[in-house]
């Protein structure tokens, strides 16, 4: 077996590389001989061209989504649309309400958001998922008040890959008269989303997440009915009012062509990483004692958070040289504590630090994961010899049998 | 394998080469007289170390470690272990809290490990310790 390049990457839910053919279209936007001007320059030429890049792109968004142009506004990630809609919505209907709620496993920047609200005089509920990830929709039904006004939940998580039921969660809020938000980084072209059909208010995407750049997103603003923000970054007005600054064209066409790209490539994509997902899983589980954190069935294709018994995951992770891979998310990485999201699932904080997340991508090969599965088995294996935890494991299973 | 191309920005040359070279991990017999067992840490706290000190006379012969936890750990009980083997037990003295940070080339964020790795030292060749 030909020995793939090393490390391989099995991280794609910490970011993706883009797409060559997206990077080629970006390419074209930057320098002298491209299309460079600054598309709010109304009177030449070097600005209507880069207006027609701006516009293609919005349209490329809107489209993955099924909705109109106009509802996209540009920002610089999920993180900053996560803010806008948050912070935005918030401070415009607080004179209707000042409850907002999120669930405790949100990406921190909902979280963070949420936290500096509450230190601004709002009050948040954050409910706690079930043990396999997935929201009980009573819980958020029982939740909602008189004073609510805006529901934050992401659409695919980033640790576990776990789905949240948004279609259902939407009718439950339209229901209550409250705006719902979804971030959808991890979930917009890989997941079928169609906002006609779900009563979505706000929408983040992130670029880097579906092989296109980093530094660009875009959120959806629905207006019908209409939504209304309180924009969070002032200077010029660039998107209705909404959010200024001068939109960088290489960027916006990259996320555009990467959006329209990914509604071509999503059924085969998903379906192709989740046949090598399954071979991986089947490949790594011959070692026993290994458990998925999160849903099994409710979870999309290319993630895999996995805890193996008797081993900490930092070891593991550096024992597996050859891999590119994580714990928990890339946020938390440099804090040793544990996962938010998996001690929210239930874990202790033990099995907390047993966790690694393997995402698989666009680019990822049957032979690659053949690698990996090789790779994975021999370090468990090592640090399981080291380990005097697994040992014991072992004697109670021979004390029961 | 071409994995030795890059590092862990985290951890030292040294500390990878302890936590790769795990030579003197294993067990010794418990039930025998000349070997001391010691264990500090606790599974809740993410660190448990089992350290297997064999005896002759008060030179040690030999020593084993079982670590489950991060690799400054790993690392520190294999170092621990090729250090007092063929050495007279008070001369020991010398492997603490500072020279494990220092050989190992340790982050101020792992002291906590190594003082760990201090109190195992300290517990095995200052008083028996009886393994749970």
């Amino acid at each position: 077996m030909q020995t793939p390049q090393t490390p391989i990457y099995l991280d794609y839910m910490a970011t993706t590389p883009v797409d060559p053919f997206v990077a080629e279209k970006m390419r074209h936007c930057l320098e002298q001989s491209g299309i460079f001007g600054n598309c709010a320059s109304q009177t030449h030429r070097f600005g209507w061209e880069a207006m027609e890049q701006v516009d293609h792109a919005r349209h490329q968004v809107a489209e993955l989504v099924n909705v109109d142009p106009k509802e996209i506004t540009w920002t610089s990630g999920a993180t900053e649309s996560d803010n806008l809609a948050i912070k935005g919505a918030a401070l415009f209907y607080q004179r209707k309400g000042k409850h907002i709620i999120t669930m405790s496993t949100e990406h921190p920047a909902v979280l963070d958001t949420c936290r500096y609200l509450a230190s601004q005089g709002f009050e948040i509920t954050y409910l706690e998922p079930q043990p396999n990830g997935v929201l009980d929709l009573q819980k958020l039904r029982d939740a909602i008040r008189s004073d609510t006004i805006l529901v934050s939940i992401m659409h695919v998580n980033n640790e576990t890959g776990v789905i949240q039921d948004v279609a259902e969660i939407g009718k439950i809020t339209r229901e209550e008269g409250v705006l719902l938000h979804v971030d959808a980084a991890q979930s917009a072209g890989k997941l079928h989303i169609d906002l006609q059909k779900m009563n979505v208010d706000l929408m983040s995407f992130s670029g880097h997440k579906i092989y296109g750049p980093k530094g660009i997103g875009a959120l959806y603003v629905r207006r019908k009915p209409r939504v209304r923000l309180e924009p969070q970054i002032h200077g010029g007005g660039h998107e209705r009012g909404l959010r200024s600054g001068t939109l960088p064209t290489h960027q916006i066409v990259g996320i555009g062509e990467a959006f329209a790209l990914a509604q071509v490539c999503m059924q085969a994509d998903q379906q192709r990483i989740a046949a090598l997902r399954d071979r991986f899983w089947k490949g790594i589980s011959e070692i026993g004692d290994c458990y998925l954190n999160g849903d099994e069935k409710q979870r999309i294709a290319g993630c895999m958070n996995v805890r193996f018994d008797g081993v900490e995951s930092e070891s593991l992770l550096l024992s597996l040289r050859d891999l590119a891979v994580s714990s928990g998310s890339a946020c938390s990485s440099a804090s040793h504590r544990a996962s938010h999201v998996l001690t929210a699932l239930g874990l202790s904080e033990e099995e907390a630090n047993r966790a690694i997340r393997f995402s698989l991508g666009r680019f990822t090969t049957e032979q690659e994961i053949d690698f990996a599965i090789t790779h994975v088995i021999e370090q468990v294996k090592r640090l399981r010899s080291l380990s005097p935890l697994w040992q014991k494991t072992q004697r109670n299973v021979l004390k029961k049998s | 394998m071409t994995g030795y191309g890059y590092k862990m920005k985290k951890y030292s040359n040294k500390l990878l080469h302890y936590f790769f070279q795990t030579h003197q991990a294993g067990e010794l017999d418990i039930n025998d007289p000349n070997v001391k067992t010691v264990s500090v840490g606790r599974a809740e706290n993410g660190d448990v170390l089992i350290l297997y000190i064999m005896l002759n006379d008060d030179v040690v012969v030999d020593a084993r470690f079982k670590a489950y936890g991060s690799p400054p750990l790993i690392a520190g009980a294999e170092f621990i272990c090729e250090r007092v083997i063929g050495k007279k037990i008070n001369e020991l003295q010398n492997i603490n809290c500072e020279r494990i940070l220092n050989s190992l080339d340790l982050n101020n964020s792992d002291t906590h490990i190594a003082a760990l790795l201090d109190l195992a030292v300290k517990k095995c060749f200052g008083e028996i310790v009886y393994v749970e």
